[in-house]
C-alpha cells in the first residue's frame, strides 16, 4: 500500500488520481501510526519550505518520516522533494528532514528579478535510477517552482534540467527519491515514473 | 530548455463550456469532462478553466474539477469568482494546480500578497483583461465594462511586487475574433515583466501561434476558438511549430 502524506500542503487529489490511473492502492497518511500501514511513502507539497516543515512539526511527523525512510522507499515531489534536504531558505532558514544533504535556495540571485521555472522541460539523467526505468532520455516533465535543490554531493543528483543554468531535477540516496517536477501532471511519462516507484522492491 | 506552452482556455457557464466574441455572444462548445479527456489524450501542455457564471459559484466549479481531474494528468488552472483564501484552498483541494484571480485583486491588492504567501507565488496567476481605449492599452474590470485607474504597466509591476506567479492576459479587442494575436501588445507586456505570461485573444490558426512565439520569450499561447471551431489539435499544432523550429513539447 502506497501512503500519500497529507500535511496540509499539497494537491493530494492529483496524486491520488494518478495512482488510481496506474492501479496502485493508496491511502492518505495523516498521523504517525498511519505510516505503519504503508510499504512506501509519497510526500507531495506546494507552498513554502518553512510552512511545510512547520506543519510537519505540528503533526509530530518529522521523526517518524525519518525512521520510515531508513527502512522503506520514499518519494518527495516538488516541495516534498525540497524538504528532504538539510535546510531551506524560503521565508527564513529552516531545518529540513535532512535525508539528502543539500540546501534549497531561490532560483534568482536578487529579489528584484523574481521568476519561476514554470512549464515543460526536458531532463538529462545522471544515473541509472530505478524511477527512470523505461523512460526515454530527454523526456519532458512539468515544473512549477521558484526555489531549487542544491545537493552537497553530485552522487545524489540523478537528473538535471536547464533553466537559465543547470538545476537539479531529481535526487536520490538509497531508497530515498525526490523529483522537482510533477510526475502526476506530466502525462504518460509522469505516470510511468510513479509506476516505477510503486514497483521498487527493497 | 523550457518549452513554449500552448494552453487551451475553457470558459465555464451553466455547467457547459462556452466561447464568446469580445466577451459576449457566448456559444456552447460542449461538456467539460469530455473536453478535458480529449485534451488530456492529446498531451496538452496545460489547461485553464474559468468560471464565467453570473452567480460565480465556486461550488459548481469545484464539483466539475473533482470529476474532471480524474482524467487530467496535465496542469490545470482554475479561476472565476475567487473571493477568499478559502475559495483558493477549495479549488486546489478539488484538483486545480494553480488559480487565476482577476477582480478580487483589482479591488484589494493585498489579497494577492496574502494568497501568494499562503499558497506560494507559483500557484497564483493574475488575470488581466486588456482593451485599447483612446489609443492606450488599459486594464479593464467588470467583464471589460469599466476602465481601471492604474495603467497597464504600473499594474503589472505592482502585481509582481505583491507576489504574482504568472500573468494571464486577455485581450478583449481580439477575444473570439480569430484575427490573430495582437503582437504589439504581447511584446509590450513582456517588456513590463520577466514573469511567465499567458497571452490570449485572437488565435485562429497555427501560424498565429508561430507569430506569437517568434516575437516573445516567456509568453505562452492561450487559445480556444482555434481548437473548438475546427479540426485542429494540440498535437498538430506542436508538429507545425516544431517544423518551424519553435521549441515545443516533443510528445
Amino acid at each position: 500500500m502506497i501512503g500519500i502524506l497529507d500535511y496540509g500542503a499539497g494537491n493530494i487529489r492529483s496524486l491520488r488520481n494518478a495512482l488510481l490511473k496506474i492501479k496502485q492502492k493508496n491511502f492518505i497518511v495523516k498521523v504517525k501510526k498511519d505510516l505503519d500501514k504503508c510499504s512506501k511513502l509519497i510526500i507531495p507539497g506546494v507552498g513554502s519550505y518553512f510552512r511545510a516543515i512547520t506543519k510537519l512539526k505540528k503533526k509530530k511527523l518529522i521523526h517518524s518520516i525519518k525512521e520510515f525512510a531508513k527502512k522503506k522507499p520514499v518519494l518527495g515531489i516538488c516541495l516534498g522533494m525540497q524538504i528532504l534536504s538539510k535546510f531551506g531558505f524560503e521565508e527564513k532558514k529552516t531545518n529540513g528532514l535532512n535525508l539528502i544533504d543539500g540546501k534549497v535556495i531561490s532560483l534568482y540571485p536578487h529579489p528584484s528579478e523574481r521568476f519561476s521555472h514554470v512549464g515543460w522541460n526536458e531532463i538529462q539523467f545522471k544515473t541509472n535510477s530505478k524511477i527512470f526505468k523505461n523512460i526515454k532520455k530527454s523526456s519532458e516533465f512539468y515544473f512549477l517552482h521558484s526555489f531549487h535543490f542544491v545537493a552537497k554531493s553530485k552522487k545524489n543528483v540523478s537528473s538535471y534540467a536547464i533553466f537559465k543554468k543547470k538545476i537539479v531535477s531529481s535526487v536520490e540516496k538509497g531508497y530515498i527519491y525526490g523529483v522537482q517536477f510533477h510526475p502526476e501532471k506530466s502525462h504518460e511519462t509522469g505516470l510511468k515514473l510513479l509506476d516505477n516507484f510503486c514497483k521498487i522492491k527493497c | 530548455m523550457l518549452k513554449k506552452r500552448i494552453i487551451p482556455t475553457f470558459l465555464f457557464r451553466n455547467n457547459r463550456l462556452v466561447k464568446g466574441v469580445n466577451f459576449s455572444n457566448y456559444r456552447d462548445i460542449g461538456e467539460p469532462k469530455s473536453n478535458i479527456k480529449i485534451f488530456n489524450s492529446q498531451n496538452t501542455d496545460e489547461i485553464i478553466f474559468i468560471n464565467i457564471d453570473k452567480k460565480k459559484n465556486i461550488d459548481s466549479l469545484c464539483a466539475i474539477l473533482k470529476d474532471a481531474s480524474k482524467y487530467c494528468f496535465m496542469p490545470l488552472t482554475a479561476g472565476g469568482g475567487i473571493r477568499s483564501l478559502s475559495d483558493i484552498k477549495r479549488l486546489l483541494v478539488s484538483g486545480a494546480d494553480k488559480v487565476s484571480i482577476n477582480s478580487k485583486i483589482l479591488e484589494d491588492i493585498n489579497f494577492l500578497k496574502k494568497s501568494s504567501t499562503e499558497f506560494g507565488c507559483q500557484c497564483i496567476i493574475v488575470g488581466i483583461d486588456v482593451k485599447k481605449i483612446n489609443g492606450k492599452y488599459r486594464v479593464m474590470k467588470n467583464y471589460g465594462k469599466t476602465i481601471y485607474k492604474t495603467s497597464l504597466e504600473d499594474y503589472i509591476k505592482i502585481c509582481k511586487d505583491y507576489g504574482a506567479g504568472e500573468f494571464f492576459i486577455n485581450n478583449i479587442d481580439r477575444d473570439g475574433t480569430r484575427n490573430g494575436y495582437n503582437l504589439n501588445l504581447a511584446k509590450k507586456i513582456e517588456s513590463f515583466t520577466d514573469l511567465p505570461i499567458i497571452f490570449t485573444g485572437g488565435a485562429n490558426n497555427f501560424n498565429d501561434l508561430y507569430q506569437l512565439f517568434n516575437c516573445t520569450k516567456n509568453t505562452a499561447a492561450g487559445c480556444m476558438s482555434l481548437f473548438c471551431f475546427g479540426d485542429n489539435s494540440p498535437i498538430r499544432a506542436r508538429s507545425y511549430l516544431r517544423n518551424r523550429n519553435i521549441n515545443v513539447k516533443q510528445k
